[in-house]
């Protein structure tokens, strides 16, 4: 397994941690059962129940005989996938905050990348390290850790790609600005939400199943793809339908938490320009930035977007010299 | 320095320049007398279409799959 210890620090003071999991300053001692180190400290009331949820159904899961082609056929499909492995450099340190059962972070892990996932839920790491094992991959580490003490070191990272994680938690301002430390100058930010428009029709779906105490599900084309797959259709309908903690947010507003924490807004995903065409660097800043644009492409979301819960991506650049 | 706009401030920007100009044209028209005030509702049909056509240029299509890649 790759060495990722310049890439960790201690939860607890913040000091650098060797590959021994011991803290330079604080002298604690992390454990690592089963070879995933757990580097958090106790979380919240709010933050556990998150935990517990995602312990009994570990996202998004694996199918049955599962292998490394699945994993890059399923991501050649998406050309966001594409588009985000072909934007970031093939030697960049990446740090995936809320990694779930680390499929991102394994299709990430090529060329001389080094890749650090990180999550709540033990059970979905363990996911993730017996499917890293079974593909032969060296080049990624599981972490177990909490997002108000992440235990990265200080501008360690190329990108921090944190996707369908910070709606989850108890405030997602306050989770942002715990993240953006990790990234060094000129390096980028790659955060997933749901989006206040583009949440609609799921939540027009879903009050339609809670009315039918969850017998009829209707028109979600995610549920109808794993119907083979049971774990896979559980893992969707319970983060999608049964959450415990869930928020949505604008453009707007994702802007203003760029701002606030000194970063730079480059461009969304989808591009939130009406017949804007697809960018081939996902790094590259959007064409215009004009608010009433936006927000008309923010409603057109509703449709493209829809479809999968309504999740966008917002692109952000730390000042600093190029990567 | 001219700024670099979006498709949709370009195409704007096109569509209200053209407002003059149809303008002109419809005026034209209507000074030309009986026959040619005919075509008044030809270049208003016309105007209309294109506005249709600037707005359903602008509806995204795409499905990108972004959250459930996998």
């Amino acid at each position: 397994m790759v060495d990722c210890a310049s890439l960790l620090a201690c939860p607890a003071c913040g000091a650098g941690l060797g590959e021994s999991l011991l803290c330079a300053d604080c002298g604690r001692l992390w454990p690592a059962p089963d070879g995933i180190a757990r580097l958090r400290l106790d979380i919240g009331a709010r933050t556990e129940i998150v935990r517990q949820f995602y312990d009994s159904t570990p996202f998004p899961n694996y199918p049955p005989n599962d292998s490394l082609a699945w994993l890059r056929a399923r991501a050649g499909r998406s050309a966001f996938a594409r588009l985000l492995d072909a934007s970031i450099a093939g030697d960049a340190r990446i740090a995936e905050i809320g990694c779930g059962t680390g499929q991102t972070s394994l299709y990430l892990a090529r060329a001389d990348r080094i890749v650090v996932g990180l999550d709540l839920s033990r059970s979905a790491l363990a996911l993730a390290a017996s499917a890293a094992r079974r593909y032969g991959i060296d080049r990624v580490r599981f972490v177990e850790a909490d997002l108000s003490r992440l235990p990265l070191a200080e501008g360690a990272f190329d990108l921090v790609y944190c996707s369908g994680v910070l709606h989850h938690t108890p405030d997602p301002r306050a989770a942002f600005a715990g993240i953006v430390g990790a990234v060094r100058p000129g390096g980028h930010v790659v955060l997933g939400l749901y989006n206040l428009y583009a949440r609609l029709p799921l939540r027009l779906r879903r009050a339609i199943a809670r009315l039918t105490g969850m017998r009829w599900v209707p028109f979600d084309p995610v549920l109808r793809d794993r119907k083979a797959e049971p774990a896979r259709r559980e893992a969707w309908l319970r983060d999608q339908y049964l959450h415990p903690e869930e928020h949505s947010h604008s453009v707007a507003e994702v802007r203003r938490w760029f701002a606030e924490n000194g970063l730079e807004f480059v461009s969304t995903y989808p591009p939130a320009l009406l017949g804007g065409e697809e960018p081939d660097d996902l790094f590259a800043p959007a064409e215009d930035h004009w608010p009433p644009e936006q927000w008309l492409a923010q409603l057109g979301w509703m449709r493209s977007l829809g479809h999968e819960g309504g999740l966008f991506v917002a692109v952000a650049r730390k000042p600093g010299p190029a990567v | 320095m001219i700024r670099k706009r979006g498709r949709l401030r370009r195409q704007l920007v096109v569509l209200g320049s053209a407002f003059g100009a149809t303008g002109d044209l419809t005026r034209g028209l209507w000074r030309g007398g009986g026959e040619k005030r005919l075509l008044v509702p030809l270049a208003i049909f016309l105007c209309l279409t294109g506005l249709l056509l600037v707005l359903a240029a602008g509806v995204e299509a795409l499905a990108p799959f972004i959250y459930s890649i996998f």
